[in-house]
């Protein structure tokens, strides 16, 4: 299960590194076409938020997050919005 | 994953003591500050959002013309290239000039012929007046003569009855008299013929007018053999090389102008809301991707065909009525500063804006 996921960790990153290097565009080009910067973002987002769920269960308080069914998608929409704000407005 | 985690992999202790009151208030401040923090982001993001609308769909695009001849014939000298810069004046073809040179020396020798005619028409009419002038002093003389022989057969006639007149004196005073009269009739015939022969010169005029305005016409046609670039332009779509025919008024080549780049944005309806014109904007251009340019809205589009209202001889259903309706969009038009590098701006290059309203 790990070895997979951290492909993917890897293979998001990789695509949200591309577009932050091609300089942080309202649309990014990606294999030749191009890709609304909110999806991007909600990648980043997403991959940020596991990357945090991950560093919380080594820290033990994982289990003790409440509320626990919305916290995490919270955390997901707050990095993807994050993200957008930082990068994508001008 | 260690393998203690595999165990229990959501970090619960076995023994809920007073650790885990701690744990508890701090897992609970985590997972509810990641809720707030998404209210706000969203909040701001949302307030961002809606005061500088976004639109990724634009494309660049420059006043564009078609180059046609005003006048046929092969092309002698084409001495630009396609997709070359060109400047206001600058030739852009030649059409061979031979027939209308031609054309200018016929007219020149009709004019000059015009000319004469006109000349030539002013001298006759010059004589006919003389010739009138002498009839009118004719008359006077024949009014003359008839006032005299009148004066003498006044004179005569009373001493008639005295006999200090012969009946033949009498009666060669009133022939006289007639004949004076006669005269008179005869000179003022004359005149009116006079008068009437005289040409008039308005009809050489406009012949020569007509040669002039014609000579005019041959000399624009021959002016129109050498094509110039009516702004500064870049040549596009050439479908032609020398020694083609090229026909009055088809189209050779396409002339984008520099100095008129603008960005067509299709904004959502409930974008343009708060937008308007002289809105500064951010513009991206694919072409230098990466990089920012500022912009102005110069107008928003009035309207923009919907799918039903597509003109057909019957009317236009979509295929879906869906549940789910789009926005229309509208067109914004937005201008580009000038000092954006040239070599990146090419029509119909994929730009996306930010306007920034209420600024």
């Amino acid at each position: 299960m790990f070895v997979p996921m951290k492909r993917l960790l890897l293979a998001t990153a990789s695509v949200g590194v591309a577009g932050l290097l091609s300089g942080c565009s309202c649309i990014q080009e990606i294999g030749g076409a191009y890709f609304p910067a909110w999806l991007l973002s909600i990648l980043i987002g997403w991959a940020l938020s596991l990357i945090s769920r991950f560093i919380l269960i080594r820290v033990g308080i994982d289990g003790w997050i409440r509320p626990r069914s919305i916290g995490y998608p919270c955390l997901g929409v707050f990095f993807t919005l994050l993200i957008y704000l930082i990068f994508f407005t001008h | 994953m260690t393998t203690e985690e595999q165990k229990n992999p959501t970090g619960l202790a076995e023994n809920p003591a007073a650790r885990h009151s701690s744990k508890a208030i701090l897992g609970a401040a985590i997972g509810w500050s990641f809720v707030i923090l998404a209210i706000l982001a969203s909040v701001i993001t949302y307030a961002w959002n809606s005061r500088n609308p976004r639109c990724n769909n634009g494309v660049l695009v420059a006043d564009m013309i078609g180059i046609a001849p005003r006048v046929s014939g092969p092309i002698k000298e084409l001495p630009i290239k396609d997709n070359q810069l060109v400047h206001k004046g600058d030739i852009l073809f030649e059409i061979n000039p031979a027939p209308y040179e031609i054309a200018v020396q016929s007219a020149k020798a009709n004019l000059a012929m015009a000319e004469g005619a006109l000349k030539n028409a002013g001298l006759q009419i010059a004589a006919q007046e003389d010739q009138a002038k002498a009839a009118q002093a004719s008359l006077d003389q024949a009014q003359a003569k008839l006032a005299t022989a009148k004066d003498n057969y006044d004179r005569i006639a009373p001493l008639l009855a005295k006999h200090y007149a012969s009946a033949q004196d009498v009666s060669d005073a009133k022939n006289a008299m007639q004949s004076a009269q006669a005269g008179v009739a005869a000179s003022q015939a004359q005149l009116l013929s006079a008068q009437s022969s005289v040409l008039s010169i308005s009809e050489a005029q406009a012949k020569r007018d007509v040669a002039a305005a014609t000579l005019a016409q041959a000399e624009l046609n021959l002016k129109y053999c050498a094509v110039k670039a009516p702004f500064d332009a870049l040549i596009s779509q050439m479908s032609i090389s020398r020694g083609a025919f090229a026909s009055e008024g088809q189209q050779v080549f396409t002339l984008i102008d520099i100095h008129s780049w603008w960005v067509c944005e299709p904004y959502r309806e409930g974008q343009i809301q708060k937008m308007k014109t002289g809105d500064p904007a951010v513009l991206e251009l694919k072409t230098a991707a990466g990089k920012f340019f500022k912009g102005t809205v110069e107008s928003i589009g009035w309207g923009a065909t919907p799918q039903a209202l597509q003109k057909s001889i019957l009317p236009v259903i979509p295929q879906a009525l869906d549940w789910v309706q789009l926005e229309q969009r509208f067109p914004v038009r937005i201008k580009l500063a000038d000092d954006v590098p040239p070599e990146i701006l090419r029509v119909g290059t994929t730009a996306a804006a930010t306007v920034h309203t209420g600024r």
